[in-house]
């Protein structure tokens, strides 16, 4: 029987794992990196590049390098509307239709990309262990839902594994961080990548790791802050038009993230791009201050989300014992200051953020090749299973933070006289209304014997197995047949609907997206002037006259850009007008604090 | 704790619970498993949380799919069954108003449907939350997640809003005192169980405690999102 790998397949890095006389260890990739570049050149489409080479050809091939896959994998047109992220690649897909990327003259499944990557580590792998290697344990966001998942291990089996077990990156690292240290307790793991987030709460007793509950974001990462990051840049430097220029958007955001890491440990990094366009060069001064003002909103969504986590787990943030901290992004001090302040104390950084989960999902191999004897991961459903019910409602079968593997029936009957189908909407989701839940798949159960209405009666079996993945089966109680039943997950499409989604894709982008960034810089905008006139009514007598001024300068600046429709010139007055606040913001939040412990809340 | 003796179906040796130790074979559960008998508890109102997990974990031990990976695939369709019996079971148990909805679905072969009136003896609270809930969501519904630190600062700052979270803490006390009352009667319930032979009061009375159960968990959902989305 072959070894069994840990995976950690990132949105930035991919990083492998194997146990080594009970130890788990990271494999150097072919270059002898620790961590491999998930990036795949595909310039020719026939000899991949990944890793390092692709990432190193990068800047002349853009449009065919394909970096951060991973936030395609599994998801819908109508899911990545409206997303931000930096990229220089082509994705087409709208509506119901599967996301696909176009590279190399072709289009792909995210899942065909994400393949390469395995394939890679696959084969540096097996000459590193000089054996061959086709057993895997990869790892996938807490948050991953059901098509996400099936797509993670479609891409494990495209690239010749046998997919021995999904399991969730949160967890994962929380048993690296248990495994050696004899630790028991309650453990926040918070788990910020290049693409995703999420906030687990496990319970470590004796040698069982049991999750107490998750929730997260699979869309909030390192990438989003790079962009905030190319977007002031491009404010910067009016001058510059790189929209349509692939090439240079690859070396800004080259540089963005470069700057980006450099703030972890500096209060200023210096930018400069030479000849970025048009014989053009950027410059430009970013400051730590400026940088946290850009990605504070969206690192105050993470704060949500570990409320919402303690609250499932039924704890208060003191009954957590340690805070763990995972992923790139987490090096962030404002990141950092966010995980203090939610759980009151310290995180405990005796992982590494970046290798933590490939060494988890080593571990994981390991127990299940049966060589780590008493440890056991018992792991949940992040969201509710349910399906459509009258009135467009959704009911749960299966509701969040169910220890998995879970079974759960239904039984369903006809409503009209001699039916002979029932339609079943399978959805994933908190929200009440079924529309505004995932859709898993619909499926129809068919042959049923003519009868008056009710009278039938079909039992369906929903299981979720140990990858938290999404089983059904249908039996007919009258008969008593069994049925497996496939669920028509997603549209599929015709080659020359690509090819017309292709040209679509490329002629609109553009506009549709500069549109919908004036529009919602406008409404941020006059958001801002509401706040900033209310705020002085109230606490302007706290700053001084220079402040104040400083303030009603950006304000009026803000005013008179708000109804223009100069996108970047709105962009730069609302910087200002941040920057001004600042100061008066502190005050006000130091007031909130003061007036809240006057109150004194009990509980 | 009990240790229920089954016959191994596939070596015949006897052993405890669901799992066999001599021959290391997974016994299939059938469909209806009494959710006490699997972790060897009498039927009744009351458990010792603390006991029971003890012994979730340790079945868990033996009977996950991790465990029997490298068996073939007729097993291994029997460990995902018994596993995923296993982890309702206990998360069935666990809870109070689920295990007293079970033990009177038992008893009276038919699981109780949930009323759906809000239960006399916490109407007052329900009006009480229902009503600030209200006044929540109206404010709620101008706030739009803060682009800017300005307007989180006006947000944080609102006078409206201490109110609220004030008005959401104490209710959130008198919910948790209300949830303490059920667990206590729960328990002085349980201590007449044994010398109760005709229950039928019991059972309605523990079947109406579940309602109240069903009901204060929404309450405290409800207060915790509103407290959640008040405060980011």
């Amino acid at each position: 029987m072959s070894k069994i790998i840990g995976i950690d397949l990132g949105t930035t890095n991919s990083v492998v794992a194997v146990m080594d006389l009970g130890v788990p260890s990271v494999i150097p990739d072919a270059e002898g990196l620790r961590l491999t570049p998930s990036v795949v050149g595909l310039a020719n489409p026939d000899a991949p590049l990944v890793g390092v080479p692709a990432q190193r050809q990068a800047a002349v091939h853009a449009t065919d390098t394909v970096a951060s896959v991973k936030r395609f994998m599994g998801r819908r047109g109508d899911e990545i509307e409206g997303e931000a992220m930096a990229r220089t690649y082509t994705v087409i897909g709208k509506g119901d239709a599967p996301i696909k990327v176009v590279a190399g003259g072709r289009t792909w499944a995210p899942e065909e990309i994400s393949a390469k990557v395995l394939e890679k580590l696959k084969a540096d792998a097996e000459r590193y262990l000089e054996e061959e290697v086709t057993r895997a344990v990869i790892t996938v966001p807490a948050y991953f839902n059901d098509a996400q998942r099936a797509a993670t291990k479609r891409a494990g089996e495209l690239a010749g594994f046998t997919v021995e077990r999904i399991i969730n990156e949160p967890t994962a690292a929380c048993l690296a961080y248990g495994m050696d240290k004899v630790k028991q307790g309650v453990v926040a793991v918070y788990d910020l990548g290049g693409g995703t987030f999420d906030i687990s709460i496990v319970e470590i007793r004796g040698s069982v790791f049991k999750v107490l509950s998750t929730t997260g974001n699979t869309r909030l990462g390192g990438d989003d802050f790079d962009r905030a990051v190319m977007d002031w840049l491009l404010m910067k430097a009016p001058d510059i038009d790189i929209s349509a220029d692939l090439e240079a958007q690859a070396r800004l955001k080259e540089a963005a993230e470069a700057a980006k890491c450099a703030l972890s440990t500096r209060d200023e990094v210096e930018i400069a791009i030479p000849f970025l366009s048009g014989g053009k060069s950027l410059k430009a001064t970013l400051t730590r201050a400026t940088f946290e003002s850009l990605i504070a909103a969206r690192v105050d969504e993470t704060r949500a989300a570990c409320l919402q986590a303690l609250h499932d787990a039924s704890l208060g943030a003191d009954a957590v014992d340690a805070v763990i901290l995972v992923g790139g992004s987490t090096r962030i001090p404002l990141v950092r200051r966010v995980v203090v302040q939610v759980f009151g104390k310290e995180p405990d950084t005796s992982v590494n953020p970046d290798e933590a989960v490939a060494l988890g999902a080593g571990i994981q191999a390991g127990i299940l090749a049966g060589g780590v004897a008493d440890t056991l991961l018992l792991d949940v459903t992040p969201l509710s299973l349910g399906i459509e019910t009258f009135g467009g409602l959704m009911n749960v079968i299966i509701p969040r933070n169910t220890t998995i593997p879970t079974k759960a029936g239904e039984l369903f009957t006809t409503a009209v006289d001699g039916q002979k189908a029932v339609n079943i909407h399978v959805l994933q989701g908190e929200r009440e209304m079924a529309g505004d839940n995932w859709t898993l798949g619909r499926f129809s159960l068919e042959g049923i014997e003519p009868q008056p209405a009710g009278i039938p009666r079909i039992g369906v079996q929903f299981t979720i197995d140990a990858d938290g993945i999404l089983h059904v089966l249908a039996r007919d109680t009258a008969t008593g047949k069994e049925k497996v039943v496939r669920m028509k997950a997603a549209v599929d499409i015709s080659d020359e609907e690509v090819e017309h989604m292709v040209q679509q894709a490329v002629a609109h982008a553009r506009a549709d997206v500069l549109k919908r960034q004036l529009v919602e810089a406008q409404l941020s905008a006059d958001e801002m002037l509401r706040a900033t006139a209310k705020a002085l009514e109230r606490y302007g007598a706290h700053l001084e006259a220079p402040e104040r001024e400083r303030i009603d300068a950006a304000w009026k600046e803000v005013k008179e850009a708000v109804d223009g429709d100069d996108l970047n010139g709105l962009k730069e007055a609302k910087q200002h007008l941040d920057e001004a606040t600042q100061k008066l913001a502190d005050i006000m939040f130091a007031e909130a604090v003061k007036e809240r412990a006057t109150s004194e809340r009990p509980d | 704790m009990k240790e229920i003796k089954v016959k191994c179906l596939s070596c015949g040796s006897l052993e405890g619970g669901d799992f066999c130790g001599s021959c290391h074979t997974v016994l299939p559960i059938e469909q209806d498993v009494d959710y006490f008998r699997l972790f060897g508890l009498e039927p009744r109102p009351a458990v010792d949380r603390e006991a029971l997990k003890a012994t979730f974990l340790d079945l868990s031990q033996k009977l996950h799919p991790d465990r029997n990976v490298q068996a073939d695939t007729e097993t291994r369709e029997r460990v995902l069954g018994v596993s995923a019996q296993l982890n309702r079971g206990y998360s069935t148990l666990v809870d109070t108003k689920e295990r007293l909805r079970y033990l009177v679905g038992k008893a009276q072969d038919e699981e109780p449907t949930e009323a759906n009136r809000v239960p006399h003896e916490i109407m007052e609270l329900f009006f009480e939350v229902h009503d600030l809930m209200q006044e929540v969501d109206a404010h709620l519904k101008e706030k739009r997640p803060a682009l800017s630190r300005i307007v989180a600062a006006v947000a944080e700052t609102d006078e409206n809003k201490r109110r609220f979270l004030d008005g959401i803490a104490g209710l959130r006390v008198r919910t948790m005192a209300r949830f303490a009352a059920v667990e206590d009667e729960v328990a002085r319930i349980d201590a007449e169980w044994d010398a109760t032979p005709q229950r039928e009061k019991l059972l309605t009375r523990l079947a109406e405690l579940a309602d109240v159960l069903a009901y204060l968990g929404r309450l405290k959902t409800s207060l915790a999102r509103k407290e959640l989305a008040l405060s980011t």
